[in-house]
């Protein structure tokens, strides 16, 4: 339509259009019509003569449309036709599904219109079902997928089940990776892991005799073998010499090893209690232990230290040296290992680590020379005591932390200006350390997210020290 | 390094430092609060960000949508409990002004059904093989169109350690199956419209009469008006949106009358 058309429909050129010739230009232009008097009720329904889909709907006439319209779609009309009734005409076109004795319902999009009758509304309407029908065969297959998900559920309920109750211990390793995919509470007992630090690491570490390539190469090499011999390895954290017996296959185009681990030697029930409490006590303290070699070397870790630091893989810490966790590095280890070859062991040291964010933490380490078999070691266990004051501080006998009392220490010690502007520097730290860390450092990011020019950042990053990682 | 530190470069300064971080703290506890503006306690700014994801012309990363919501530092159990059905409401309410069309609104919650799957992918595994977990049956009854909702209670009975499983759009004859053979403690129904009731009814007095003692049945849904009235009229055990009170309603009958 164009402004031509507009001026031509106003301009009176149009001879009135004969009444039995309106009801059908008014059904062909719009697929469903109805005229609704100021009470509601319908006067006229007029339908598209091409189209007989919507049935014979002359039993409407002469009663309230409500009748005819859905629980959701009544108010919608009511409020809609209330406005029209003020005087209002909608500019947005409403969605009314209509019912009609049927299961089946019909949305349409109508649009108010007046006609010069008084009070009565003429709604155009288009009919919607074509979109229902699509709608519908989405929900249909959604609800497919969501049966899909369910039978998916209980087959992964089925092999968790199977996992944690065969008395093999199991590993799944990623060829291409070769790291673990997935692994068994026995596995990971062998291993001297949990079972969730299990995931994701690589698999030769865990072994102290071969490197990631030759394992692979030696497992994949006895999968082909006809007598399938195992391969014997030596666990890096228990010590105990394992059998690894691997099956290859495909799990959606990507080759999977199953390893099946045995302990070479005969089980030793109960021979050593205190060496299994030992080891469950390694694993489960929330202190953290680290076991260094003589220059500060980590050979392991337990997950309270890997918590510590936020390191996500044990990958990540064995090899490095503690003197890269400590802030004042090289000086802390020649401290520790100063005392400890000399004495044998160090009962306390106060010091603070420091993450890969720069992230530090004042802790209390205590450390012992181990003198076991063919190697010496360091044995170090260190306390969070960030934590520790909090548990330390309420002696008085109220157990919560009073940030009143707090306060009231502070208030006094230095002017208002003073603390005020030490809590701002506090808190710039904090907001700033926790946008680097959401970033994942990604400083472009971070200064975005706090509303700083990168310049900004940058200056505030060297003030707090937080650029220290990069040197 | 230890230059770089501000607590750390005088012993004075060091105590002044560690007394002020507390202080520090509930300031930015304080800040926090502020951000919650809206009545559910769901930030408005997240509800608005979501909206405009799940309605969005343009495609939806439900693993992208997630790491976004995570950034405002969400927990998972806030984004199931709270985000995913305040902008399910409204989308309603949209349809309901005329602001979105109906295949808008179909689109969004089927967005926010895999955002809830990807919500809840974490969770999958906690309670499997727990063999003493109490077992909810969330049933969708055909015909029915609305199933996140349902979706949205299957989550939360997972966190609070039932084991669940999902019926939508199967036939009354196969509910009862499920009922006779899992003997489930709890089945909670799904119903979006008044019209919807009569087929619950129907459910629940076929499940009553199967099986005694029955499971607690709940009913649950996009229902207005007189809760009491429907829970008499359908013959379910309670009417609610809360899985925790149907776990609470199981738990106390559980103890009163023992396990069945």
């Amino acid at each position: 339509m164009t402004t031509g058309g507009s001026s031509f429909w106003t301009s009176g050129a149009v001879p009135l259009i004969e009444p039995e010739f309106l009801s059908s230009i008014i059904g062909a232009a719009s697929d469903i019509a109805l005229v609704v008097s100021a009470a509601g009720t319908i006067l006229s329904v007029v339908i598209n003569a091409q189209d007989d889909s919507f049935g014979n709907l002359k039993h409407w006439e002469g009663r309230p449309v409500v009748e005819f319209l859905t629980d959701d779609s009544i108010d919608k009309f009511q409020q809609a036709h209330n406005a029209y009734l003020a005087g209002g005409l909608a500019r947005k076109s409403i969605e009314l599904n209509h019912a009609d004795n049927a299961v089946w319902q019909y949305p349409v999009r109508y649009t108010f219109h007046r006609f010069g009758q008084e009070d009565a509304v003429l709604l155009l309407g288009r009919d919607l079902r074509p979109i229902a029908e699509t709608q519908q065969q989405l929900v249909q297959a959604q609800i497919a997928l969501e049966q899909g998900y369910e039978a998916k559920r209980e087959f992964d309920a089925r092999y968790r089940v199977v996992m944690a109750n065969v008395d093999d211990a199991v590993v799944f390793v990623s060829v291409q990776t070769g790291r673990v995919e997935d692994a068994n509470a026995k596995a990971a007992t062998l291993l001297g892991l949990k079972p969730e630090a299990l995931t994701g690491a690589t698999f030769a570490t865990l072994f102290s005799d071969r490197s990631g390539s030759e394992l692979t190469e030696s497992l994949m090499n006895s999968t082909l073998s006809d007598e399938a011999a195992p391969v014997t390895v030596r666990a890096t954290r228990t010590r105990q010499r394992l059998q690894i017996h691997p099956v290859v296959f495909r799990a959606a185009g990507q080759r999977v090893l199953m390893c099946r681990l045995m302990d070479e030697a005969e089980p030793a029930p109960m021979a050593d209690a205190a060496a299994s409490h030992a080891a469950a006590l390694f694993r489960q303290t929330p202190d953290a232990v680290v076991f260094l070699d003589t220059r500060g070397g980590i050979l392991s870790v337990n997950e309270a230290f890997q918590d510590l630091i936020g390191a996500a893989h044990l990958s990540e810490v064995v090899g490095a040296s503690l003197a890269d966790f400590l802030t004042r590095g090289q000086i802390d280890l020649g401290v520790l290992l100063e005392n400890v070859t000399r004495s044998g062991q160090m009962r306390l040291y106060a010091t603070r680590l420091v993450n890969d964010l720069g992230a530090r933490v004042p802790v209390e380490i205590s450390a012992t020379r181990l003198e076991a078999g063919d190697a010496s070691a360091i044995g170090i266990i260190v306390r969070d005591v960030s934590r520790l004051e909090g548990v330390r501080k309420p002696e008085g006998g109220n157990t919560l932390p009073d940030p009143g009392r707090n306060v009231m220490d502070l208030v006094g010690s230095a002017s208002l200006k003073d603390i005020v502007a030490e809590t701002t520097d506090v808190v710039e730290k904090m907001c700033i350390e926790t946008a680097v860390n959401l970033t994942r450092n990604n400083r472009v990011a971070a200064a975005e997210m706090l509303g700083l020019s990168r310049q900004s950042l940058y200056v505030k990053l060297r003030k707090y020290g937080l650029l220290a990682k990069d040197g | 390094m230890a230059q770089d530190d501000p607590f750390g470069t005088t012993q004075a300064q060091k105590g002044a430092g560690d007394s002020l971080e507390p202080l520090a703290s509930q300031v930015i506890s304080v800040l926090c609060e502020r951000q919650t503006n809206s009545p559910s306690g769901a930030r408005q700014i997240v509800v608005d960000y979501l909206l405009r994801a799940a309605t969005s012309r343009n495609s939806f990363d439900a693993v992208l949508v997630m790491e976004e919501l995570r950034g405002y530092r969400l927990t998972i159990d806030a984004i199931i409990d709270l985000y995913i059905p305040q902008v399910a409401a409204r989308m309603g309410e949209q349809w309901q002004t005329s602001d979105i069309d109906f295949a808008s609104v179909t689109v969004g919650a089927l967005r926010l059904q895999a955002l809830l799957g990807e919500a809840s992918s974490a969770l999958a595994h906690s309670s499997a093989g727990a063999h003493d977990a109490p077992l909810a049956l969330v049933v969708v009854a055909e015909g029915e169109q609305h199933f996140l909702g349902a979706s949205v209670v299957a989550a939360q009975l997972r966190r609070l350690g039932c084991d669940v499983s999902l019926s939508i759009a199967e036939p009354p004859k196969q509910i009862t199956n499920r009922v006779l053979y899992d003997q489930p403690d709890m089945v909670l129904m799904s119903c979006a419209q008044v019209a919807g009731l009569e087929t619950v009814a129907r459910n629940v007095k076929k499940i009553r009469t199967s099986i005694d003692p029955a499971p607690v049945i709940a009913l649950g849904g996009a229902l207005r008006g007189d809760f009491d009235g429907i829970r008499k009229k359908t013959g379910v055990d309670l009417v609610t949106n809360s899985a925790k009170d149907v776990v609470g309603f199981y738990t106390k009958r559980h103890k009163a009358l023992g396990r069945r």
